[in-house]
């Protein structure tokens, strides 16, 4: 047992430096031009970044400030809720966001207890200690299962352990912004977008306008069209073009 | 007879439309909502359409005496309804200045329990209380509005007034004002949101609510609806503002359809005032008024002043107390008070030139709906350019529009222990770049944005639904259930019905070897089948008892007792032993198997 527990602990070593953090040339050309006050270059150099290492909260950052700076609000906002994304404690980027937001027009909705918690208790640590608890307590159990000596303890202490890992995990599956908005996409034309009833251009079917900067519920994608759900809850369909996904495709 | 019973519908639309305006319903008033001490106001308590109700006799209200002075009952007669109201006076008087908040009274009425609005009062030192045409004082002359109706007597049923905290002001100076709509509380109907005022040479915050309350004016109790406002004036010289018009529609008293006249004139008299009621639609304006702006005194002037009017009072603090070699250190400073926080510029470092600063973030907390008084807190990033046992002094200067003089404020130099160097890159930009979030058009330099280095995921997939964590994860569960299996096997093995099985297999394969073994060998074979099967190995006296005890039939005991004799006689005796026949080969064999297992 005391040998399973250790690769448990090994693997779980090992996760936690899969994804070791990338500088490169073409961020400090970024930082260098955004220093100088060249903004659209520095944000071309940040695109060039993260296109090219692993993305992280503050080069969206920088790049949603550059972007913002150049007079890009809604490339921006994208780029301010891409940082929020992958950190959603970074409170500079809620602000600037809310200060974009209400450039754009758009409204920027209090943030539910999910953000407030995902601001606080970072999700992959959470995770990762979480599942080790839920293992610990796992082979608690199991101990108590194998010894009659002092099995009460042992069970208790494994079914605590358990619990507690279980509900960490849960916690962070439940407020992890990049599975809970996995599927929103924000409305980057600037002629914003329209929603339909149905999916045709028919402008009979229109249900209502989007604006530029409105962020939507994507449900589904059938051909060129996106089946879409409102903040408010309303569905309906819209062109693809123009709406972007949050979370950027591979 | 027709038109009696038109009449008679009529006034029952009329009744029944009236209900809804007269709900059961407490509330409070005070008849100002600013004092000073020493001085009492008047708070009332009127508990509408109840004939008897139950309140406190006073008040617990810490800085506060709330005695209540006495009641009366007031019956309306609207639309045929008849309401009585109750009206509970308190005297409030404060034994110390400060803001007080006078809780919910708490009314019994029969069964049920009503609870009034809150209600706040300011209360001033003596010699700080402005005359009554200040903020706080009630309206010493209201004004009559144009076709305005009075329901009894010389009462105005609705009028409006503005209140100023000054009216001499400096340029730029902000002016907290209140817009006071007083309406009858014998009158209903419905409020608009919030009064229009338009004019120039000015600029008004945000129109804020204030509770409404009730307020007692020449002796007639009113309902007030205000806003509070202040008012920034841009240009020297007289400035005029317009009247501000809030609109409304009220049930006013109005005149009887026709022929109700001649109903009551059959009976010798005329229609009771505030039968009948109108509903009309009213703007209620407040007068036009004036201010005397002054510009701002040139001569006293600090260098460092940067717009500040008002009353401020200045905090820093620093942290952290010891930073390393080029790290940051905060300095944060609070100005606090009352004035023209969104105008105002923030203090200035004095003696700095050891330190190398930015310009600093700023944030406001009002403490009021106006944002008249309040907290500004500025927050200077400095370095030390070489080692410093202290931070630099900070310099604050603003104008006191009450004595017209400039004042400055100092704060000395704080103790901080900074090394010079080279600022560790991460941590320095990291509080530079927060620092530029906060006020993105206060810096000059564009401090380089944070990159590469940041709390938060590096991944698009959260790391549960990653596969290299499900595969780490299912490999920990596959070694989790086989060190169970292998826990309940070890246990199986062990279990007495596991142990029963073996030896009845045991048993069986002995019986079944005894069937086929040499002659000479079957007394031994067959008398360690027997001890095997009754658990006594190699304790043949054992077995004798044993097998005494045993629940098998006689004949059978005497059979295998007699292999047990045999054995002995076979090992203890001098001659050899004597090989079984068939036959008594063939009873042990037939009593071994009848041995339960």
């Amino acid at each position: 047992m005391r040998h399973s527990s250790s690769i448990a602990l090994i693997a779980i070593s090992c996760l936690l430096s899969l994804i070791p953090p990338a500088r490169g040339e073409a961020l400090d050309q970024a930082r260098d031009r955004f220093v100088h006050g060249e903004y659209e270059s520095s944000a071309t150099f940040f695109e060039k970044h993260l296109q090219s290492s692993q993305p992280t909260s503050a080069a969206y950052y920088g790049l949603a400030q550059a972007l913002h700076k150049s007079g890009k609000e809604a490339e921006a906002a994208l780029a301010y809720r891409r940082s929020l994304l992958l950190d959603p404690s970074l409170v500079p980027a809620a602000e600037a966001l809310k200060e974009i937001n209400a450039q754009l027009g758009v409204s920027s909705p209090l943030p539910q207890w999910q953000t407030r918690w995902a601001g606080k208790v970072p999700s992959d640590p959470s995770v990762l200690a979480g599942c080790f608890l839920f293992w610990l307590g796992a082979f608690f159990l199991l101990a108590a299962f194998a010894f009659s000596k002092k099995r009460t303890v042992l069970a208790s202490v494994g079914s605590g352990l358990l619990l507690l890992g279980l509900a960490s995990c849960l916690l962070a599956l439940c407020t992890d912004p990049r599975i809970v908005d996995a599927r929103q996409a924000m409305v980057m034309n600037p002629e914003g977008a329209s929603l339909y009833k149905v999916p045709s251009e028919d402008s009979a079917e229109k249900i209502t306008a989007l604006g530029q900067g409105s962020v939507v519920e994507v449900l589904s994608a059938r051909g060129r069209w996106f089946h879409i759900k409102l903040p408010g809850g309303q569905r309906g369909w819209s062109l693809q073009a123009g709406i972007t996904p949050l979370i950027p495709e591979a | 007879m027709n038109s009696l019973f038109t009449i008679f519908v009529a006034a029952l639309a009329l009744v029944l439309s009236g209900f809804s305006l007269f709900a059961q319903e407490a509330t409070a008033g005070l008849s100002s909502p600013a004092t000073v001490v020493g001085r009492p106001v008047e708070m009332v308590v009127t508990v509408r359409d109840a004939r008897s109700a139950e309140v406190p006799q006073s008040l617990n209200v810490p800085g506060l005496r709330i005695e209540l002075l006495g009641r009366s009952t007031r019956f309306e007669m609207n639309n045929f309804k008849i309401t009585s109201s109750l009206t509970y006076t308190y005297s409030v008087l404060s034994q110390k200045s400060g803001e007080f908040d006078i809780p919910a009274v708490e009314v019994r009425v029969g069964d049920k329990t009503l609870k009034t609005n809150p209600l706040r009062i300011s209360v001033a030192e003596a010699s700080a209380m402005p005359p009554p045409q200040g903020l706080a004082g009630p309206p010493s002359a209201p004004l009559p509005p144009s076709g305005a109706q009075a329901p009894r007597g010389n009462a105005l049923p609705y009028f409006g007034e503005i209140v100023l905290s000054k009216k001499k002001a400096y340029v730029g100076e902000v002016i907290p004002a209140e817009f006071r709509y007083f309406f009858s509380s014998s009158i209903g109907g419905e409020v608009g949101d919030r009064p229009n005022l338009i004019g120039e040479g000015f600029t008004i915050q945000k129109l804020a609510n204030v509770p409404k309350r009730e307020q007692i004016v020449n002796g007639e109790n009113y309902i007030v609806f205000a806003f509070q406002t202040a008012i920034t004036p841009a240009k020297t010289g007289p400035l005029e503002l317009p009247s501000a018009k809030l609109e409304a529609r009220l049930q006013l008293p109005g005149s009887a359809p026709a022929g109700f006249d001649d109903f009551f004139r059959q009976f010798g008299g005329i229609a009771p005032p505030g039968m009948f009621t109108n509903m009309q639609e009213v703007a209620i304006e407040t007068a036009p008024t004036s201010l005397e702006i002054s510009p701002l005194p040139k001569q006293g002037r600090p260098d460092d002043f940067s717009g500040a009017i008002g009353k401020f009072k200045m905090e820093a603090t620093v942290s952290p107390k010891k930073a390393g070699p080029g790290d940051p250190v905060t300095l944060r400073v609070v100005v606090s008070g009352q004035g023209n926080f969104e105008a105002m510029g923030p203090p200035v470092l004095v003696e700095g030139d050891e330190w190398r600063s930015y310009p600093p973030s700023e944030k406001f907390q009002s403490s009021d709906a106006i944002n008249y008084a309040g907290d500004k807190i500025y927050e200077f990033l400095i370095v030390a350019r070489t080692d410093q046992q202290q931070t630099p002094g900070i310099a604050f200067s603003y104008l006191d529009p009450d004595t017209g003089t400039y004042e400055t404020l100092i704060q000395n130099p704080l103790p901080v222990q900074a090394r010079a160097g080279q600022a560790p890159a991460k941590r320095a930009e990291a509080s530079l770049e927060v620092n530029q979030a906060a006020t993105p058009e206060a810096s000059s330099t564009p401090n380089p944005p944070l990159a590469g280095q940041s709390g938060g995921a590096s991944s698009w997939t959260s790391i549960l639904i990653h596969p290299a964590f499900i595969m780490v994860n299912i490999a920990i569960g596959v070694i989790w259930i086989l060190s169970l299996a292998m826990i309940l096997i070890q246990r199986q093995a062990i279990s007495p019905s596991s142990l029963r099985r073996k030896k009845v297999q045991r048993l069986k394969a002995a019986l079944a070897s005894l069937e086929s073994c040499p002659e000479n060998e079957f007394t031994s074979r067959a008398v360690a089948c027997l001890l095997a099967a009754l658990d006594t190995h190699s304790r043949p006296l054992e077995a004798a008892v044993l097998l005494a005890k045993l629940s098998v039939d006689a004949d059978i005991k005497a059979v295998l007792l007699d292999l047990l004799s045999r054995d002995e006689e076979s090992k203890y005796s001098n001659r050899a032993s004597e090989v079984p026949d068939r036959e008594t080969r063939t009873n042990i064999l037939s009593a071994l198997k009848k041995i339960p297992a």
